[in-house]
């Protein structure tokens, strides 16, 4: 039996609001799911677990419908899908509504429940969220039915307030894998097995890395083995930059363009400037935003003034009175920012 | 610091012309007109140098003045002065072909860096202006007490910028910078703002559209019960019409009677009649009964048809009105799904507006903000901090040198916020124009060895007085030179009168005596 894991698609979401991508974004999400689909019919997977939050928010008809018909494209492969916290199963959500394609499972119960596959030898089970937030740990006590199939957990949540797990317990339970969902970086939670298989597509500019599904094989023999194969097209990556005394803000330009020629254009950066700098410099943060998609620039670097000399060279004046206004205890970020800025400006009138 | 000698090759009426200076006061007693100025001058170009001005200020300038008239290649000197226990040779060439600079530290035996950062710092920090504003006293001094405010005013608050931070300019750049952020600041709540209020437009629109279909299918359904309601009602017509055809039979019914009537009515009368008339009304009768029931069968056969087109008609039109029903309410039902799926969007729409109003905080710009508005206001506090620390001192000092050489006739002196000079005589608070001249000199005087003093406390330089206690009665004058006595600085004192010698020496005596 061969099974793909995804989770945390969040159809319909725009990402990064307010950046000029984000409704392109949007329709790229769709795009990737349809292409998805395709690759699940090219492989003859025989079951999708989708382990919640396929949808952003609550889903509309029309929008089941074309996932419907997506499905329906697939009718050899199993799909198995739950509600996560982001399409959880309000009264009047249309999942339940919906006449599904017969080989759409919705496991739309609160309690964990089974479906069992003869011709896969497999049963699953799962629950959905009624709720945005679930506290209880609804999957510590589950443990499926000893019947000699191959036993499945879809889950989702793992966090305090999204059914918290036991790490020790669902290693202990008898499934032979559990598909999680919630957590959009692909990870293990108990090796071989219990996983997260991460967001299909980076959702936001916290989700670091690349994004892809999970392809499990089980055996006659029921032995599995799983990869992660990653899928999303673009990532959102960290671009680090180490300043030192000698930067400049053409060093800054050079090394972002550089970065960003060298891994991608396509991706989304998050820039961020560490260590020193020389007091004189101010870097263009703003102009670094011309080379690529960036999403953060953030400038971390501490002007280095060499404040033991500045005290010595200036005792009692204004500056050595100033530096020693701010010696006495730790600094909140506002007054670190105030002792460089009014040192720069003092330093500044005087040169 | 201390000056040890003047060595003149060539300035002014000069020329190689030495001079030799000891410790403490020392008068040097000339007529008018035999250079005291010129030598007064020449210390302040020796310790600072001297340029030629260009265009029409060079007039009356210094360096012209000074200038020799017959070999002008020969404008030169040097200083020898002692600082930090070293001996300093300072020469200069101030010829236009020829200019240059030496310095020789005679101690080390050493050659140095003629820089003026360097003499400045042998100078104990003193620059040019904040020399010529506390110890080197020129003859040239103000005419009128407002000028003399306005000059302590200008080198009081020129002393406190002078080589320092200019802790306005500093306080406006923070100021604009902050000022830039919030701009920015505002922008990007503005377009937040802005965003918002186009998710707003939209649920609005949504919830127009709601409103709409809502509209249409309570239309719809009224039409629907109207439909109904005419259904029903044509219904009803067509029992009417069976009624009707029941009143038929009813008819038949009076005829049978009637017959049955006729039959026992002519049973009756058979004794009476012929056989043979009864037969033959019976026989009418029957004829007429015939004649009847085929007109009422032919009647009915044609009613009946008559009634069954009106039937197809009538179950036709119900058809027809049922299917009109029909596609209406599976029109409604269309509507009910669209309006299921608004009101869905709807909310996932006011779920974004409420995640959008939570959003966009950006706090490291705040904190940016803040830390600049924390910087003005340290920076402000700690200067005005020092001001107030400044003018305590400085007062303090100034009362302190006049309450010394005015033999306690004025003991406290103090500037207010403007920089005036008020003096409180323990009935008045005066100001500086509302006394004589002589005492405003000494004030002046006052001021000018306590800013002095205050700001450059770790060596003392000597005071350098070109005539300036012209004013000064003999009581006050004696005074002065006591303090200058007992400052333990070297005083270079240049005078036209001999008062200040007779004096100086009554005070050695007396001194000495004690």
């Amino acid at each position: 039996m061969k099974f793909f894991h995804i989770s945390d698609v969040h159809l319909g979401v725009s990402p990064d609001p307010g950046f000029p991508w984000s409704d392109l974004r949007c329709r790229e999400i769709w795009q990737s799911f349809e292409a998805f689909i395709q690759k699940v019919s090219e492989k003859q997977v025989d079951l999708l677990l989708i382990a919640g939050d396929l949808f952003h928010r609550q889903p509309l008809m029309r929008e089941i419908k074309e996932i419907n018909s997506l499905f329906a494209l697939i009718p050899k492969t199993k799909i198995v899908l739950i509600a996560g916290e982001h399409d959880y199963l309000r009264s009047d959500s249309c999942y339940l509504k919906f006449q599904w394609s017969p080989n759409v499972f919705v496991m739309n119960t609160k309690e964990c429940r089974g479906i069992y596959f003869p011709d896969l030898n497999t049963e699953v089970y799962g629950l959905s969220y009624y709720e945005k937030e679930i506290s209880e740990p609804l999957y510590d006590g589950i443990s499926p039915q000893n019947n000699g199939c191959f036993h499945i957990l879809l889950a989702h949540g793992g966090d305090e307030k999204h059914i918290p797990i036991d790490r020790r317990k669902m290693a202990q339970s008898g499934f032979h894998y559990v598909a999680m969902g919630h957590c959009h970086k692909f990870q293990p939670v108990i090796d071989y097995h219990a996983y997260y298989s991460g967001a299909l597509e980076p959702i936001e500019k916290t989700d670091l890395g690349p994004h892809g599904y999970i392809e499990g094989d089980v055996d006659e023999y029921g032995r599995m083995r799983i990869r992660f194969i990653p899928w999303a097209k673009r990532e959102y990556l960290i671009l680090s930059v180490t300043s030192n005394e000698r930067f400049t803000d053409q060093n800054l330009k050079d090394q972002v363009a550089e970065g960003i020629k060298k891994r991608g254009k396509q991706h989304f950066y998050r820039i961020l400037i560490d260590g020193v700098r020389d007091p004189m410099v101010h870097f263009d943060l703003e102009g670094c935003k011309k080379f690529g998609n960036v999403v953060e620039i953030m400038d971390r670097t501490t002007p280095i003034y060499n404040f033991r000399k500045l005290l010595l060279q200036n005792g009692d004046n204004l500056i050595g009175r100033y530096i020693r206004h701010f010696q006495n205890g730790a600094l909140t970020e506002a007054e670190k920012e105030a002792l460089y800025e009014g040192i720069d400006a003092l330093l500044d009138t005087k040169r | 610091m201390e000056i040890k000698e003047l060595q003149i090759k060539h300035f002014g009426k000069f020329q190689n012309e030495s001079i030799r200076f000891h410790g403490g006061l020392n008068i040097l007693y000339g007529e008018n007109e035999m250079g005291k100025t010129t030598l007064h001058a020449f210390i302040r170009a020796m310790l600072f140098g001297m340029e030629k001005e260009r265009g029409k200020a060079s007039k009356n300038n210094e360096y012209v003045l000074r200038e020799p008239w017959d070999n002008p290649s020969y404008y030169a000197g040097t200083i020898r002065f002692e600082s930090g226990e070293k001996i300093y040779r300072l020469s200069r060439n101030f010829s236009e072909e020829g200019q240059s600079t030496e310095l020789f530290c005679e101690t080390d035996g050493m050659e140095l860096e003629p820089d003026q950062a360097k003499i400045r710092e042998l100078l104990d920090g003193f620059n040019e202006a904040a020399f010529c504003n506390t110890v080197f006293v020129s003859q040239r001094s103000s005419e009128t007490a407002s000028e003399l405010a306005d000059e302590i005013r200008n080198f009081v608050t020129n002393y406190q910028e002078e080589g320092q931070f200019n802790v306005k300019e500093a306080l406006t750049h923070l100021r604009d910078k902050r000022q830039e952020l919030e701009r920015k600041r505002k922008n990007n709540q503005d377009e937040k703002k802005e965003n918002i209020k186009k998710t707003k437009t939209r649920l609005r629109e949504l919830e127009r559209e709601l409103e709409d279909l809502r509209r249409q299918t309570n239309e719809q359904s009224q039409q629907l019960i109207q439909k109904k309601e005419r259904r029903s009602q044509f219904m009803q017509n067509c029992g009417d019409a069976e009624e009707r055809k029941q009143k038929n039979i009813g008819l038949w019914m009076i005829v049978v009677l009637v017959q049955i009537a006729a039959g026992a009515g002519a049973i009756l009368i058979s004794q009476y009649l012929s056989v043979w008339f009864i037969a033959v009304i019976a026989a009418i009768d029957l004829i007429v009964l015939m004649f009847l029931f085929f007109h009422i069968q032919t009647k009915k056969q044609r009613l009946e048809k008559k009634s069954q087109d009106r039937l197809r008609k009538e179950e036709q039109i119900l058809k027809k009105m049922e299917l009109e029903e029909e596609k209406l309410s599976g029109k409604q039902e269309i509507l009910q799904e669209e309006i299921r799926e608004k009101m869905m969007q709807t909310e996932n729409l006011r779920e974004m507006l409420e995640e959008e109003e939570n959003s966009f905080q950006n706090k490291k710009m705040d904190q940016k903000i803040e830390g600049l508005q924390i910087a003005e206001n340290t920076i402000r506090d700690l200067s005005s901090e020092m001001y107030r620390e400044f003018s305590k001192g400085l007062n303090k000092k100034v009362s302190e040198i006049l309450s010394m050489i005015t033999r306690g006739r004025y003991r406290k002196v103090f500037l207010d916020e403007k920089m005036n000079v008020r003096i409180d005589t323990e009935e008045h608070l005066l100001y500086l124009y509302q006394v004589s001249r002589g005492t405003m000199d000494q004030i002046y005087f006052a001021v000018r060895m306590a800013v002095g003093d205050f700001f450059f406390q770790e060596e003392k330089l000597p005071v350098i007085l070109d005539d300036v206690f012209v004013m000064y009665d003999e009581r006050r004058l004696k005074e002065t030179l006591r303090w200058l006595y007992h400052s333990n600085r070297q005083v270079l004192l240049f005078t036209c009168h001999k008062r200040e010698r007779e004096l100086l020496r009554e005070i050695v005596h007396e001194e000495e005596g004690i």
